[in-house]
């Protein structure tokens, strides 16, 4: 008899490689990393104009490139104090400024659009298999633990990918448009940025995997998947505000069993923090999935 | 006699429709075991019912001796060819079918020669690489074919398997499981009675999800000790044949060109006395079939009146 | 098997309540800091993210004084561990600012130089990478480039320093001392231009054209030990209000006290 986590290894690998050729999946990694790229393009153009218009200020000779001063304009005073307004948390905004911005803008963007791209590739590919009955090839070769359980696998690994991908991409423009930038150290952060956001991502797709498992239709799922991340998101910023002493301590314990919850301890150098969002983000991502299962589990395919 | 599948009172209902009512079933280890019934009779169900798709609501599944299935103990001894299932639109044929294998425990150097010759049995060994979203339907029907005999199982469930198929495929298919292993079961279920009959040397059929009828083949189609004649439209008087065979009953399609002749007793001293009848009135014989047709034995089973010469 | 299916549960279970505790706290912490912070924000001008923006790109007049005089800041380093940001910052942000000018009243010596500090980063970072690009330097003279430019402000405020002493012992400052002093301290700034020559390669000043000018690169800090003479420079520029003779000029003189 096999073991388990050989079978769920098996799907898995099954899973990223049918994932990666199918088109939904390709083309969504695409638009990603096009995500990923433009905005690392932008940014520069925005910077290159910054430093133009502080040459003029200064009465210096202007840089034909631009990043010449960016990490002075990044630790000055007046750019820290934005980034804190912004950030409304003064320890994540020093945390932030010790990553080079450059990649910062990486993280951000990788960040906020992740959860995008598991929503529209990952119920889609879980609930296709279950609809079209695929599924009833597999399960009389393995359990429906390791076939969920693989599938959380195959689909992270494609957040991977779509997340190697991204990093390449962003890192080449900004290497060809930046040429004094550090380029070790940029990568260096676009990677552990990378990291991070898939930590997050997991979590997103433990949640699509455990949606997706209640439906036969790919599009029901995917907008599902949609709403849900909305619902979470809207939730997110109701904890955010109504927290508090008391009965409010409800939005607290909410806080913790959603994804946003955990969002900035993952952007914090403290490993305490990191380690603390990591583990919730783990296991959050595996809770929901596993209540998908519990359904899928018993149900007819 | 060892079973490769028994079902006692298994029960299955959706809302209200009631697909199971008491399914009872006795697969003997190494038949050729066909299933056969309406449309809705409850056959699929079975299928999927002793493959884990579908959850029963009641009743005991035994397969293999070794109790209901779950794939801890059955993976790579039972696999199922399920009716309406689509295989993945984007994988190959050569790597979804050494996923399946490998998923069912083939080791891996099995893997590449077994699915290259099991391709090549049913005449797709030039598209494995292919994607199953360019084969026809019914390539992509011997592909999910190919898969429920990967791993040599020891229970194979085929669920309308040549459902799709062209005649010279079907032919191809029917050699091919003729051509099993000795100890390997299979289970067909099938609209078509005749690939049945001709295929299966064991059959039940299920009607309304209840067991109507099961036995060997011969049993089925032999135990009303029937014999058949059809002849050339011409008119003749049925009352003196009866006279003659008096213990028989007899019957007369209404334009007269076919006759059946349900008897007891010694097939060649019945048939004696009928031929020598017909002949007698000058009716032309064309031809003679002993023992019933499954398809006959079906409707009457199932209460539906046959009509002589149908 | 099926008691495996609880554990993501349980660590979830485990997670929440472990970290209900922490996390309120923490909340609370947060809170109250955010209610110090309006304290403090209501006790000056309101700022917006913008505000800040436009500060930077009009910096020095407006920017907050920098904690760090010289070298990269080191965002970790930074005193304010506690998370409230109780310097006023920019304390007098519009009277500082007249007419692009500085109102020497208003503003104490020693904040000015902080300020320059900070747009010294920022400038020479510029003029550097622009000097280095036309130039053509080789890794090895952009070192010794370096390494001038480090000596010329060491030079510089050595300097200073020893003309503090002189300004300290004197009872006021007289035209004569300052213009004296600016010449003292020109020649530095040829001395660094006449090693340039010697040191780098002989094309690098019509690589670099005539545009590089080496007072751009001079490290407002070293006008640090300045600020012990500070009430001097104040007399004098009350002095030049009050005298019609130093009206004639455009304010702001005693800037020059740094070349």
């Amino acid at each position: 008899m096999m073991p388990w986590w050989k079978q769920t290894w098996i799907v898995a690998r099954h899973e990223l490689s049918d994932a990666v050729r199918s088109r939904r999946a390709a083309v969504m990694m695409v638009l990603y990393v096009a995500g990923a790229v433009t905005s690392i393009n932008g940014f520069i153009n925005v910077l290159q104009k910054l430093e133009l218009q502080i040459a003029q200020t200064l009465g210096v000779e202007a840089l034909s490139s631009a990043g010449a001063v960016t990490d002075t304009l990044w630790k000055s005073r007046p750019f820290r104090n934005m980034l804190m307004s912004l950030v409304g948390d003064r320890s994540v905004a020093m945390d932030l400024l010790s990553i080079p911005p450059i990649a910062l803008i990486y993280g951000w963007v990788a960040f906020t659009f992740v959860p995008m791209l598991v929503m529209l590739v990952t119920p889609a590919r879980v609930a296709e298999e279950i609809g079209s009955g695929a599924v009833r090839f597999v399960v009389p070769r393995c359990t429906r633990s390791a076939w969920c359980a693989g599938k959380v696998a195959g689909q992270s690994a494609l957040v991977i990918l779509a997340l190697i991908l991204s990093v390449a991409g962003a890192w080449t423009v900004a290497r060809l448009r930046l040429p004094g930038m550090d380029g070790w150290a940029v990568a260096q952060a676009m990677m552990m940025l990378a990291g991070k956001t898939w930590i997050y991502a997991f979590a997103f797709v433990g949640l699509a995997v455990g949606i997706a498992q209640f439906h036969r239709s790919p599009n029901q799922a995917t907008a599902l998947g949609f709403i849900a991340w909305m619902v979470l998101g809207i939730v997110g910023i109701m904890c955010h505000f109504y927290a508090g002493p008391g009965i409010r301590q409800i939005w607290l314990v909410i806080e913790l069993i959603i994804p946003q919850g955990h969002r900035m301890d993952l952007w914090r150098m403290d490993g305490a923090y990191l380690l603390s969002g990591c583990a919730f983000l783990a296991s959050l991502g595996m809770c929901y999935a596993a209540v998908g299962y519990a359904y899928f589990s018993r149900r007819d395919v | 006699m060892n079973l490769a599948l028994e079902l006692t009172g298994v029960t299955k209902s959706y809302g209200r429709r009631k697909a199971l009512d008491g399914l009872n079933l006795r697969v003997p280890a190494g038949s050729l075991f066909g299933l056969v019934g309406s449309n809705g009779a409850g056959k699929t169900t079975a299928m999927s019912v002793v493959s884990g798709i579908v959850q029963p609501d009641g009743g005991v599944v035994d397969l293999l001796e070794s109790g209901a299935f779950d794939p801890v103990r059955h993976a790579g001894r039972v696999t199922v060819l399920p009716q309406d299932a689509l295989l993945p639109r984007e994988s190959r044929v050569r790597e979804i079918l050494g996923f399946y294998a490998e998923l069912q425990g083939v080791p891996p150097a099995d893997i590449g020669p077994m699915v290259g010759r099991l391709l090549q049995t049913v005449h797709l060994a030039d598209r494995a690489d292919s994607a199953i979203r360019t084969l026809s339907h019914g390539m992509a029907r011997r592909v999910t074919l190919v898969q429920a005999f990967l791993g040599d199982p020891d229970l194979v469930l085929l669920d309308e398997p040549m459902s799709g198929l062209d005649p010279r495929e079907a032919q191809n298919a029917r050699h091919f499981l003729a051509s099993r292993r000795a100890g390997q079961t299979v289970v067909i279920s099938s609209h078509n009675l005749h690939e049945i009959e001709r295929m299966c040397d064991r059959v039940a059929v299920v009607e309304k999800g209840r067991t109507l009828l099961q036995d060997t083949m011969d049993g089925i189609t032999g135990r009303r000790h029937v014999i058949r004649y059809r002849l050339m439209p011409a008119s003749w008087d049925l009352a003196k044949l009866e006279a003659r065979l008096p213990d028989m009953i007899l019957e007369r399609s209404p334009s007269g060109d076919a006759l059946e002749c349900r008897y007891r007793g010694d097939l060649a001293t019945v048939n004696a006395v009928i031929l020598g009848f017909l002949l007698e009135s000058k009716v032309g014989v064309l031809q003679v079939y002993p023992g019933d047709e499954l398809e006959h034995a079906y409707l009457n089973s199932t209460g539906v009146p046959v009509q002589p010469g149908a | 098997m099926k008691a495996a299916f609880w554990i993501p549960f349980a660590l979830l279970a485990g997670l929440v309540l472990g970290g209900l505790g922490p996390r309120q706290s923490m909340r609370r912490e947060r809170d109250e800091l955010e209610r110090l912070r309006k304290a403090v924000r209501s006790e000056r001008p309101a700022r917006t993210d913008f505000g800040n923006m436009v500060d930077f790109l009009r910096f020095p007049g407006t920017a907050g004084p920098a904690t760090a005089a010289t070298g990269t800041v080191r965002v970790a380093d930074q005193p304010d561990a506690s998370g409230v940001d109780v310097t006023p910052v920019a304390t007098g942000t519009t009277e500082r600012v007249r007419g692009g000018r500085t109102n020497l009243n208003m503003v104490s010596f020693q904040e000015r130089i902080e300020a320059a500090s900070e747009l010294w980063r920022i400038r020479s970072d510029m003029v550097r990478s622009g000097f280095l690009r036309s130039a053509r330097l080789t890794p090895e003279q952009t070192v010794q480039f370096d390494v001038l430019v480090e000596a010329m402000n060491i030079r510089l405020k050595d300097r200073i320093a020893e003309w503090t002493e002189v300004l300290e012992q004197a009872e006021s400052v007289s035209p004569e001392t300052g213009v004296r002093m600016i010449n003292d301290l020109s020649e530095v700034l040829v001395l660094t231009y006449d090693e340039m020559d010697r040191t780098l390669s002989p094309e690098w000043r019509q690589n670099a054209g005539t545009s590089f000018d080496l007072g751009s690169l001079i490290d407002p800090a070293v006008a640090m030990p300045l600020t012990k003479v500070e009430p001097k420079f104040r007399d004098r520029a009350r002095m030049r209000r009050t005298d019609p003779v130093w009206n004639t000029q455009s304010g702001g003189a005693p800037v020059s006290v740094a070349p």
